[in-house]
């Protein structure tokens, strides 16, 4: 998925932590395969390559994941999707998944990393792993139990540009997904509905239960406005989100 | 002791993976420099020995001198063959260690012996100083505990036997045959947390520092450290390690002493003091902040030299940068959990950290389990050194080799300690006095 990957469990002997990186490894090759586009033998390279406009079989993995990703799309009222176009003009049937018109791609840039994590939060719970911290290049991150030294893990937000803490974040049993602008990479993030790059000094984080809610919404607050971000963010009780202006 | 023994060869493992692993850091020329008291206990060196065993005898048989004798049992090239102490119990209980072993009450008795090529002295520290005179005198190699002696005089006059005489003479500074000391030291000398500009040590314990006594007339004889005819308290039974390491990182000796020592908490008829603080300055400005409070443990025992880049964790092997933005989050939580630190890592970003200590991320020095020393212990922990000493030792009693500098910082460190005893003592500054300056110091 183009980024770091890193597992701290806490309090597990080392075979059955062993056993837990393994079973993490697998998710991780499991979602990566399909789902990676700069992979051309992915099932979304092949279906972004594609000029045939018939159905294409996809496997159970791209299956599920575009189902969620129509859920999401629901809820946020378009402002997630994954198709850069849009996701209406996908079209479900017994034969596979194909599109109206031959531009529309597929990127799962905003989502691939929350659905991975999700995953491996309920493998490493289905081990009994009570301590955790699992973070995907800093932006998204998943914290199981606590710190062994304290009653939470805590996590800050530091602004890009000035290096200052934003603020600390207090996590138990909870995921933390940031979603922004960087000096280095801005503009990155753009309204499906309008085609508008977001640009500015601005970040989005989410705390959430689950970390594909967390990782959606993140990537969905950069772009609403105040009014929609209340509303959407009502959808889903066990989310708070936060926008920085910086 | 967790560790190899390897009779079929004669080779001492421990000793020779500690110099391995050093030479690994430092390269062999490099190593001779930094840590020139080695050179007498290379593994070469070692294997010329072959066979031979050094026959040493223990001179007090207290709690320390056992924890000798259990180091000494695992090195090949030791055989313990006399044991000597005026307190009965703890004599019969070191002849159980090793029943081989003949016992004696009277150290002088022991010292014509020809059978011994070395005395390992673990006496009070009044007795420091005499017996290693006398042991000198009489031909042994001698190895004793530090601190040196009792007195500014009998440092002096220890020092100036140890010129005269072609026996080898070692204080029980483990901290210069400590992997992690050393080590630390070389990183410091390599510039890696800058300029030094201090040093902050101390040792705290929450315990009375007392041991049983059976029956009333024994208490002085049993808990020698509390009166001050025997002891110098809590300098020279724990700053002494301390105060080393600041003016080995130094490179030079403080000038000037001032301090303040009182009972606390301990008022139980003891002459010493149950807490010390006590500054060192060197001519440069630099100091060491040094305090030692036996009522309180929070705080434990550490030694820190700070430098304007970071900061020096001597006890337990890790080192600060003040700016530190080398590691993923992950990895600083990596070492938080081992250092028993909770604290928040950054999320997204570059790091940033305020200005307190538990937010810089611990480094350490050498790879690997690294044995910490919580300075709780009374008689002495493992692998803190105090083993290589102990078998540089016995080597040196074959080969008839000093170490080099090992009395040297034993001198410096110990009158260390008495000047700062007299310094609160006097409730005065204190200027370094001309007359037991000794040419190894730089001022």
């Amino acid at each position: 998925m183009g980024t770091r990957f890193e597992l701290l469990l806490a309090g597990v002997d080392p075979d059955p932590a062993e056993a837990c990186w393994d079973a993490v490894t697998t998710v991780l090759e499991t979602f990566d395969a399909p789902l990676n586009r700069f992979d051309p033998h992915s099932e979304v390279a092949l279906f972004n390559a594609r000029r045939d406009p018939s159905p294409m079989r996809v496997g159970p993995v791209l299956d599920e994941v575009l189902h969620l990703c129509g859920r999401y799309f629901e809820l946020t009222e378009g402002l997630f999707d994954p198709t850069r176009g849009d996701f209406c003009d996908l079209e479900f049937s017994d034969e596979g998944v194909s599109r109206r018109h031959v531009g529309l791609t597929l990127d799962f840039g905003g989502f691939a990393k929350g659905f991975a994590l999700r995953r491996i939060g309920e493998r490493l719970r289905a081990a009994a792993v009570e301590s955790a911290f699992v973070d995907f290049g800093g932006s998204s991150i998943l914290a199981l139990g606590s710190h062994p030294w304290g009653a939470c893990w805590r996590v800050s937000l530091t602004n890009p540009w000035t290096g200052a803490s934003l603020r600390d974040f207090e996590l138990r049993d909870r995921a933390l997904s940031t979603s922004g602008n960087t000096p280095a990479y801005t503009g990155h993030i753009v309204d499906p509905t309008s085609g508008r790059r977001i640009d500015g000094r601005r970040m989005a984080t989410v705390v959430a239960e689950d970390a594909l809610d967390a990782e959606v919404l993140s990537t969905v607050l950069m772009i609403a406005d105040a009014e929609r971000r209340e509303r959407i963010l009502a959808r889903f009780p066990q989310a708070s989100g936060e926008i920085y202006e910086l | 002791m967790k560790r190899e023994r390897q009779e079929e060869s004669g080779v001492d493992l421990n000793l020779r993976r500690f110099i391995k692993n050093l030479g690994y850091i430092a390269g062999g020329a490099a190593l001779a420099a930094t840590v020139p008291w080695l050179s007498a206990c290379t593994p070469e060196k070692l294997q010329e020995i072959g066979r031979r065993r050094a026959r040493v005898a223990l001179i007090g048989t207290g709690s320390r001198g056992q924890y000798h004798i259990h180091n000494l049992k695992l090195i090949p090239h030791a055989q313990i063959v006399a044991l000597c102490d005026t307190y009965a119990p703890n004599l019969e209980a070191a002849h159980a260690l090793c029943p081989e072993a003949r016992v004696c009450t009277d150290y002088r008795r022991l010292l014509e012996d020809k059978e011994i090529d070395g005395v390992i002295i673990s006496t009070p520290l009044n007795m420091h100083a005499p017996i290693t005179l006398d042991a000198l005198a009489a031909g042994k190699h001698v190895f004793c505990e530090k601190a040196m002696a009792l007195t500014l005089d009998e440092c002096k006059a220890v020092y100036e036997a140890y010129q005269r005489t072609d026996r080898a003479l070692y204080f029980c500074m483990q901290r210069m045959y400590d992997e992690k000391y050393i080590r630390g030291m070389q990183l410091i000398h390599s510039g890696l947390i800058g300029e030094v500009v201090g040093m902050r040590c101390h040792w705290f314990r929450n315990a009375d520092w007392r041991r049983p006594v059976p029956s009333p007339e024994l208490e002085r004889t049993i808990n020698w450290r509390l009166y001050r005819e025997f002891s110098g308290g809590l300098m020279t039974e724990l700053a002494c390690h301390q105060l080393e390491v600041c003016n080995w990182a130094a490179k030079k000796m403080p000038q000037t002493i001032v301090g303040m020592g009182d009972i606390v908490y301990w008022r139980d008829g003891r002459e010493v003091w149950d807490s010390v603080n006590v500054t060192y300055r060197y001519s440069d400005g630099r100091k060491i902040a040094y305090e030692s409070l036996i009522s309180n443990k929070y705080n434990g025992m550490e030694d820190q030299i700070l430098g304007n880049l970071g900061t020096m964790d001597m006890t337990r092997g890790l080192y600060y940068l003040e700016e530190d933005r080398s590691q993923s989050g992950v990895r600083q939580l990596i070492g938080q959990v081992r250092d028993r630190v909770f604290a928040s890592i950054p999320a997204a970003g570059p790091s940033w950290r305020p200005e307190l200590r538990s937010e810089y991320m611990p480094h350490p020095v050498i790879e690997g389990a690294v044995h910490v020393n919580g300075g709780q212990n009374m008689i002495g922990v493992d692998e803190d050194g105090s083993d290589v000493i102990l078998s540089a030792f016995c080597q040196s009693c074959i080969t008839g080799e000093k170490a080099e500098n090992v009395v040297e910082e034993a001198y410096c460190s110990t009158v260390l300690c008495l000047l700062g005893n007299r310094a609160m003592e006097e409730r005065r500054f204190i200027e370094f006095p001309d007359e037991y300056k000794i040419p190894y110091m730089k001022f």
